[in-house]
């Protein structure tokens, strides 16, 4: 929850929720790579200044897939808002991350 | 909750198989019972090893004892060699052989090292390259490896080398124009007191006729001898592009009758040639007059020195049906040699070494007067209808309007009939002793009163010393540039700014640099060495009307 107390003062923040995102990826492979892009320039359009990413090298750090029992690379993992949810893949189809991340417009 | 727990594994599973059936996942997650594995489809180090085959840099590991385990494509394309033949060979063979102890104390460093080097490759070419060595922290490795990157030098040193280069041959120019800048003051220096005596002697009415010619001769000579001082640097500054126009309001007509009086005065007087002269009033410009009339005087010259007695010269200027100024100078000499007309312009040639014999001379002046007058804008061109039939040089001037609000005459010499003569008291600051002895003589001829000094501190003593004494002071300095202890410039600037002095320079230093410098030290003209006794007194004259 601390995290809450250190993102810059924008209204955007204050009227939304932050997002805590933390990607597990498998060194430079193909996918790993695709996945980061993928998930920067989906956060830039829909949570712009109220989301926090995590990059985990499971290559460097296998132990920590044990954290959120992660099986296949990449995963992204939302761990806040909560409740926790998982998106397997390299997130090209961002319907299925809008879906996936429940984050449907909500008017 | 187990079943919702079930549930959620089970859409993890189906979310695992449609991203694996989409190619969406290129790694897993193994338990094994060492621990968890990453088993990846693709190597999760590509972009670092794409990386580092592609860089232009070599990247090269090695075993300390100088084996090349790995090397890149911009490693093997610097040695001209195929990758495989470089793998496994030592790098000792790799760089030239004067590089080859560096290469080995770079290799055991203990920590990172730098260096320079020279790689040798597979065709005996050479290279120079910047190494950079660090050992590489494999754990895993039973010996150490270190990494080295390898950057061409090629480019930076070239260009280092034209830097150089450049810098040399600036440094060389320096030199060139001291040395010439020192040479013309040495060369100068003896002709001044020499010049001045033989000035003041020819107008001495005491003087016997015959011995006044004897001595009008002898000024001649020594005039001409400055002349080809002046000719000489003048054409270093033509080819260095240091020559500069100082242009003012100019009377052509005047210009054309100063430079025929100079010239062919003492022909005229002498009868021995006819000169014709027909001047077009009226044509005034905006020109350098001084530079003019060195033009004039080097064509004027030429037309005596190659027309036999008897001859005739003719000065025309007229304005043509473009336009322009045209001043023609044309002889019945002894013309020019159809063969050489084209290269009548060039710096040291005469044409056959004949006439150089026969009528001296180093054949700078056209060269010079050509310059000076495409400078202006204009045209110098001769023809002649071959050997014994004259030649003609013709100067074609675009009118130039003077500039609004320019009234300053262009420096020419005033004649003797403006102004009276007033009393003025002078210190000559000069330490060339013949020199200072002589001008101080013709001045003292002159009326004036006249202090002498040889050096800078000489020179301040006798300017405390005179106003001091209550008197009314010292009215001009005229002070030599080069002195014992140190430069005239600096004594004018004391004298300016303690007492308020005005002064002339006197120089045997007479380059566009050293015009301008004197003048900012706060000399209010500059005379060049020898000094021409007519233009000192005109400048002495202008100062006593104040």
């Amino acid at each position: 929850m601390s995290e809450e107390r250190t993102i810059p003062a924008d209204p955007a923040v204050e009227e939304g929720e932050f997002w805590d995102l933390r990607l597990y990826v498998a060194g430079q492979t193909p996918k790993s790579v695709a996945a980061l892009a993928n998930l920067k320039k989906f956060c830039e359009d829909h949570l712009q200044g109220r989301y926090r990413i995590e990059v985990v090298d499971l290559v460097k750090n296998p132990q920590l897939a044990r954290t959120d029992q992660i099986l296949a690379i990449p995963t992204l993992v939302r761990r806040l808002p909560a409740p926790i949810r998982k998106i397997i893949g390299d997130l090209s189809n961002s319907e299925r991350v809008l879906v996936g991340l429940d984050l449907q417009p909500r008017s | 909750m187990p079943i919702e727990q079930l549930r959620a594994r089970l859409q993890e599973a189906e979310d695992i198989l449609r991203a694996i059936k989409y190619g969406e996942v290129d790694a897993l997650v193994v338990n094994e019972r060492r621990g968890d594995r990453v088993y990846t489809l693709k190597k999760p180090d590509r972009t670092y090893r794409l990386m580092i085959e592609e860089m232009a840099q070599g990247a090269v590991t090695l075993t300390i004892d100088g084996i090349i385990l790995y090397c890149n494509g911009g490693f093997a394309r610097m040695l001209k060699s195929p990758i495989h033949l470089l793998e496994g060979s030592p790098l000792h063979s790799r760089v030239s052989p004067g590089s080859r102890d560096l290469v080995d104390a770079l290799l055991r460093q203990d920590g990172p090292a730098q260096g320079e080097a020279e790689l040798l490759a597979c065709d005996g070419s050479r290279m120079p390259v910047y190494l950079s060595v660090n050992p590489l922290p494999l754990e895993d490795e039973p010996e150490p490896v270190l990494c080295m990157v390898v950057t061409d030098l090629t480019e930076q040193k070239r260009s280092e080398e034209l830097r150089r280069a450049w810098a040399a041959a600036e440094a060389t120019n320096a030199a060139k124009d001291q040395f010439l800048a020192t040479l013309s003051h040495e060369l100068r220096t003896p002709l001044t007191p020499v010049l001045a005596m033989l000035s003041s002697l020819e107008s001495r009415e005491q003087i016997p006729d015959a011995l006044r010619d004897e001595i009008a001769m002898m000024r001649r000579n020594i005039e001409l001898e400055a002349r080809l001082i002046d000719d000489l640097l003048d054409l270093t500054r033509i080819s260095r592009g240091k020559l500069e126009l100082q242009r003012g309001d100019v009377d052509l007509r005047q210009v054309l009758e100063h430079a025929v009086q100079t010239s062919c005065g003492e022909e005229i007087a002498a009868g021995r040639l006819n000169v014709v002269a027909d001047f077009a009033a009226g044509h005034r410009l905006w020109a350098d007059a001084p530079r003019l009339t060195q033009v004039f005087w080097n064509l004027l010259n030429n037309a005596v020195k190659f027309t036999p007695e008897g001859g005739t010269i003719s000065v025309r200027s007229w304005t043509d049906s473009t336009g322009w100024l045209a001043i023609e100078v044309a002889d019945t000499g002894i013309g020019i040699d159809p063969d050489f007309l084209s290269r009548i312009f060039d710096a040291f040639d005469q044409g056959e070494p004949d006439v150089t014999r026969r009528f001296g001379g180093l054949g700078l002046g056209l060269a010079i007067s050509k310059t000076i007058v495409e400078m202006h804008g204009g045209s110098l061109s001769a023809r002649s209808d071959g050997m014994g039939r004259g030649s003609a040089f013709r100067v074609s001037l675009p009118l130039t309007p003077v500039p609004q609000g320019a009234v300053l005459p262009a420096g020419e010499p005033r004649g003797p009939e403006d102004g009276s003569d007033r009393r003025l008291c002078i210190l000559l600051v000069e330490d060339h002793t013949d020199t200072a002895a002589a001008m101080a003589e013709l001045l003292r001829e002159l009326g004036h009163e006249i202090v002498v000094a040889g050096s800078v501190a000489e020179g301040l003593a006798k300017a405390a010393a005179s106003q001091e004494d209550g008197g009314s002071g010292i009215d001009l300095v005229l002070s030599d540039l080069g002195l014992p202890d140190g430069s005239g410039l600096d004594l004018m600037r004391e004298l300016s700014s303690r007492y308020g002095l005005k002064g002339v320079a006197l120089s045997g230093y007479g380059m566009e640099e050293d015009l301008r410098r004197s003048r900012e030290a706060g000399f209010e003209r500059h005379l060049t060495k020898p000094i021409n006794f007519q233009s000192l007194q005109a400048v002495l004259r202008e100062i006593a009307q104040r």
